[in-house]
C-alpha cells in the first residue's frame, strides 16, 4: 500500500520539509561522557526534530562487546529514543551507539561512552562507531560521473552537434550515454544499500538479509531512490533501443527523463529537508546540479569524441559549446551561491565548520576549472573561429575534465556532509510540508 | 544414369516434403498441446484453479490462476504466431519470396 | 493491493512459457524462415526487454530484503542487455556469432543470486528447492550460447535453449512458497501449504 502512494509520495516530496533533516542530539541521560553513580535502568537519547528509528537504533555494548539494551521504543513523536537496560555494573564502562533516519535519509550516527562508577574512556576506545564513510562519498560521486555521461554527454549531442555525424561519433556517443545509465542506476543501489548499512550497522552476509524496505518506504533518499532506479531503468532501455533501432530522436526522452530524475535528489538534498528548506532552494539544488552534468558532459564529449574521432567537427562543436558554456557556467554559479547561503548561516562557518572548509576546497576547484575553461574560450576560441590550428587541446580539455571529476567528488563528500545547523524562517515565509 | 539422378533427386525432394510436413505438424501442434497441458494440469491440480476453490481468494488469485494462463498462452501462440510460420515454411518449400 | 510473490512468479512463468514456444518454433522451422516475417525476429528480443523494464519494477518493490532487491536488478540489467544486443543482430547491427556470449552471461548473472541467496538445503522447502534448481539451470543453460558461438550452425544449441525456458516456466509456475516437495518439508521451514 505504501509503494502504491509512490507518486503521491513524489507530489508531497515537492514541499519541502519545514523542519526536518540532520537531526541533531539534544541531550542523553546517561550524558555523554559521563559518570553516574548507579546503573540505569533505562537509557534515552532526545533529538531536536523527529527520527526514524529502527530494532537496533539504540545498543548499549558491554567493555566485552554484550549487548546490554532492550528493543527500541520511540516517543514525543518521535523525538525521544529510550531502550531498557539491563545487567550494568558499578566499577564498569559501557558504550552507547546509535544512528538515526533523518528526514532527508542521511543517518546520523554517534558513539558516546560512560562510566558507572568509573571515568567514562575516551569515546575513541568505544565498542564500534559509523556514519558517513568513503564509500559512501565513493558511491555519490560515482553517480555524478555517471550522471555527467547520461545527462552531459547527451544533452550536448542533442543541443550542440549537428544532426547528422560521422558514424563512429554517433557509436561513441550511444556507448557513453548508456553507460552512464547503467552506471548511475548501479551507484544508486549501491549508495542505497550503502546508507541503508549504515543505518544497520550490519555489512557482508547480514546485510544481504536485512530488510531495507523502511528506508525505502519512510524516508525522502529511500523515495528517491525508488523512482530513480526504476527511471534509470527506462533510460538504459530507451539508449539501448535508440542505438539498435537507428533512431538518435528517442534520445530525447531519455535526456529528458533523466533531466527531471535529477529532481528526485534535490527533493532529498539539504535544500528539502533543512529548517530553512524552500522550493527556491530545491529549485537552486536542481539547477545546479543539472547545468554541472551538462558542462562536464560538454568537455567530456569534446575530449573523447569529437577531437580523437571528428577532426571535422572540432571548430564548429567547440565555438557552440563555447557559446553554451558561458551560459551555463553563470547559472552554475548562481544557482551554487543560493544554495550555499541557504546551508552557510554566516561566512564565519566557511572556515569554522568542516562543511564550509569542504566547501572552500570545492570553490577553489572550481575557480581553476573556470579558469581553465576561462582559458578555452579567451585563447583557443578565437584562433578556431579564425579557422587557424590549434595544438594540445584535446590534453588541456582532458586536464579540464580531470579537474571537473575532482570538482565532482569534492561536491559528493559535501552532500554527503552535514552543515552546520540553520533556524527556521520566521513563521509565514517558509514553505511547510510532509518529511 | 539419368534416371538414377533422377530418382536421387526424387526421394530427396521427398524427403525434404515429408520433412517440412512433419514440421507443420509440430509448429501446428505446439498451441494446442499447451492448451491440453494447461486443461490436464487444471484437473490434476483443481485447487490451482480458484473458479473451482474460490474460497478466501482474493482479487490476484482470480486474475492469475496459473493452469489457465498457460491455457491463455497456448492459444495466444496458436493464433498469433504459428499461423504465419506455417504460412511461410509452405511459402518456402514453394520457393516464393518472403512474406516481408 | 500489492501482489504477493508468487502471483508475480507465475506471470513471469507464463511470460516465459510463451518465450519459449516461440523459440521452439524458430527452432523448429530454421532461422531463415521464421525471419522472414521481421515482427516475428523481434519477438524475442522485444520480450527480453519488456521484462527488463519489468524486472525494475519489481526491483524497487523488492527492498525487503538487500539479496531480492540486487537480484532482480541483475536480472533486469542481464535482461536488458541479451534484448538489445539480440534486437541488434537481428537488425544486422551485430554480425559476428560471439554476441551470443552476452546472452551466455545474461544468464550466468541471472543463476547466481539463485544459488548466492539459498542460504537453506535443496529439501528445506519448495522454494528453497526452486532457487537451487532454477539457479543451477540458469548456469548450466549458460553453456548453450557459447556452443552457439563456437558452432553457430547447430539447432541444439536452439532446441536446449527453448527447452531451458519451458523448465525455469514449469518451476516458476511450481513457487508456492513453503509448500512442500513431493511431500517433504524440513521441520524448520515453518507452516504449511497455501
Amino acid at each position: 500500500m505504501k509503494r502504491a502512494l509512490c507518486a503521491s509520495a513524489l507530489v508531497a516530496l515537492l514541499v519541502p520539509a519545514g523542519a526536518a533533516a540532520h537531526a541533531t542530539l539534544k541531550d542523553a541521560s546517561p550524558a555523554e561522557q559521563s559518570s553516574v553513580e548507579s546503573p540505569p535502568a533505562e537509557i534515552t537519547l532526545r533529538y531536536d526534530q523527529a527520527v526514524t528509528a529502527t530494532r537496533d537504533s539504540l545498543i548499549v555494548l558491554g567493555a566485552d562487546g554484550r549487548r546490554l539494551s532492550g528493543v527500541v521504543t520511540q516517543s514525543g513523536g518521535g523525538t525521544v529514543m529510550r531502550a531498557p537496560l539491563h545487567g550494568l555494573r558499578r566499577g564498569e564502562a559501557y558504550t552507547v551507539r546509535w544512528h538515526e533516519i533523518s528526514a532527508d535519509g542521511h543517518v546520523g550516527n554517534g558513539v558516546y561512552t560512560f562510566g558507572v562508577g568509573v571515568p567514562a574512556p575516551s569515546p575513541t576506545e568505544a565498542v564500534g562507531a559509523s556514519g558517513v564513510t568513503w564509500r559512501d562519498d565513493v558511491a555519490r560521486w560515482t553517480l555524478f560521473v555517471s550522471l555527467a555521461l547520461l545527462i552531459g554527454v547527451v544533452g550536448v549531442r542533442l543541443l550542440i552537434l549537428p544532426a547528422v555525424v560521422d558514424a563512429r561519433v554517433e557509436r561513441r556517443i550511444h556507448l557513453l550515454g548508456t553507460l552512464g545509465a547503467v552506471a548511475a542506476v548501479n551507484a544508486g543501489i549501491v549508495g542505497f544499500v550503502i546508507r541503508c548499512a549504515n543505518a544497520l550497522q550490519v555489512s557482508g552476509v547480514d546485510l544481504l538479509y536485512s530488510d531495507l524496505s523502511p528506508f525505502a518506504e519512510s524516508t525522502r533518499f529511500g523515495i528517491a531512490f525508488l523512482l530513480t532506479t526504476l527511471g534509470y531503468g527506462v533510460c538504459m532501455t530507451i539508449l539501448a533501443l535508440a542505438w539498435v533501432l537507428d533512431e538518435p530522436r528517442l534520445r530525447w526522452p531519455a535526456f529528458l527523463l533523466a533531466l527531471g530524475l535529477v529532481w528526485g535528489y534535490s527533493l532529498s538534498s539539504h535544500q528539502a529537508t533543512e529548517p530553512n528548506a524552500s522550493l527556491v532552494g530545491e529549485v537552486a539544488d536542481w539547477v545546479h546540479l543539472v547545468t554541472a552534468m551538462l558542462w562536464v558532459g560538454g568537455v567530456v564529449t569534446l575530449a573523447v569524441v569529437v577531437w580523437p574521432l571528428a577532426p571535422e567537427l572540432r571548430r564548429v562543436a567547440f565555438l557552440r559549446f563555447s557559446r553554451i558554456a558561458i551560459a551555463l557556467v553563470g547559472v552554475l554559479v548562481a544557482a551554487g551561491t543560493v544554495v550555499a547561503l541557504q546551508r552557510l548561516p554566516s561566512v564565519s562557518d566557511l572556515w569554522e565548520t568542516s562543511y564550509g572548509r569542504i566547501l572552500l576546497v570545492k570553490l577553489g576547484l572550481v575557480a581553476l576549472a573556470l579558469s581553465w575553461g576561462a582559458m578555452h574560450h579567451l585563447v583557443v576560441r578565437p584562433r578556431l573561429e579564425r579557422g587557424q590550428a590549434v595544438r594540445a587541446v584535446r590534453g588541456s580539455l582532458l586536464a579540464e575534465t580531470t579537474v571537473a571529476l575532482a570538482v565532482l567528488l569534492v561536491a559528493a563528500v559535501l552532500v554527503n556532509g552535514a552543515p552546520p545547523p540553520v533556524e527556521a524562517p520566521a513563521r509565514g515565509t517558509a514553505a511547510s510540508g510532509a518529511p | 544414369m539419368n534416371e538414377l539422378v533422377t530418382s536421387r533427386a526424387d526421394r530427396t525432394a521427398r524427403s525434404r516434403a515429408v520433412r517440412r510436413g512433419f514440421r507443420v505438424l509440430v509448429v501446428e501442434a505446439i498451441g494446442p498441446l499447451t492448451v491440453l497441458a494447461g486443461i490436464v494440469w487444471a484437473f490434476a491440480q483443481p485447487y490451482r484453479v480458484t473458479f473451482f476453490y474460490p474460497e478466501g481468494k482474493g482479487f490476484w488469485d482470480w486474475v492469475v490462476q496459473p493452469p489457465l494462463l498457460v491455457v491463455l498462452v497456448g492459444l495466444l501462440f496458436a493464433i498469433l504466431v504459428a499461423p504465419g510460420i506455417v504460412e511461410d515454411l509452405e511459402a518456402d518449400e514453394r520457393g516464393d519470396a518472403p512474406a516481408g | 493491493m500489492l501482489p504477493r510473490a508468487e502471483i508475480a512468479h507465475w506471470l513471469f512463468a507464463a511470460g516465459f512459457l510463451f518465450f519459449a514456444l516461440v523459440l521452439l518454433a524458430e527452432a523448429i522451422v530454421g532461422p531463415e524462415v521464421f525471419r522472414r516475417r521481421r515482427w516475428r525476429a523481434y519477438l524475442w528480443p522485444s520480450l527480453a526487454l519488456f521484462a527488463g523494464v519489468w524486472l525494475w519494477v519489481i526491483a524497487i518493490f523488492s527492498t525487503f530484503s538487500t539479496l531480492h532487491l540486487l537480484a532482480h536488478s541483475a536480472w533486469a540489467e542481464a535482461a536488458t542487455a541479451a534484448g538489445a544486443v539480440q534486437l541488434a543482430v537481428v537488425r544486422g547491427r551485430l554480425r559476428s556469432p560471439y554476441w551470443s556470449l552476452v546472452t551466455a552471461g545474461a544468464l550466468f548473472v541471472s543463476g547466481a543470486p539463485f544459488l548466492v541467496h539459498e542460504q537453506n538445503g535443496w529439501l528445506f522447502s519448495r522454494s528453497a528447492f526452486l532457487h537451487h534448481l532454477i539457479g543451477w539451470t540458469l548456469v548450466a543453460a549458460a553453456l548453450l550460447p557459447v556452443g552457439a558461438a563456437l558452432r553457430p550452425r547447430r539447432a541444439i544449441w536452439a532446441y536446449g535453449f527453448a527447452v531451458t525456458w519451458i523448465a525455469i516456466a514449469v518451476m516458476l509456475f511450481t513457487d508456492r512458497d513453503i509448500a512442500p516437495i513431493f511431500g517433504h518439508l524440513s521441520d524448520l521451514a515453518g507452516g504449511g501449504a497455501r
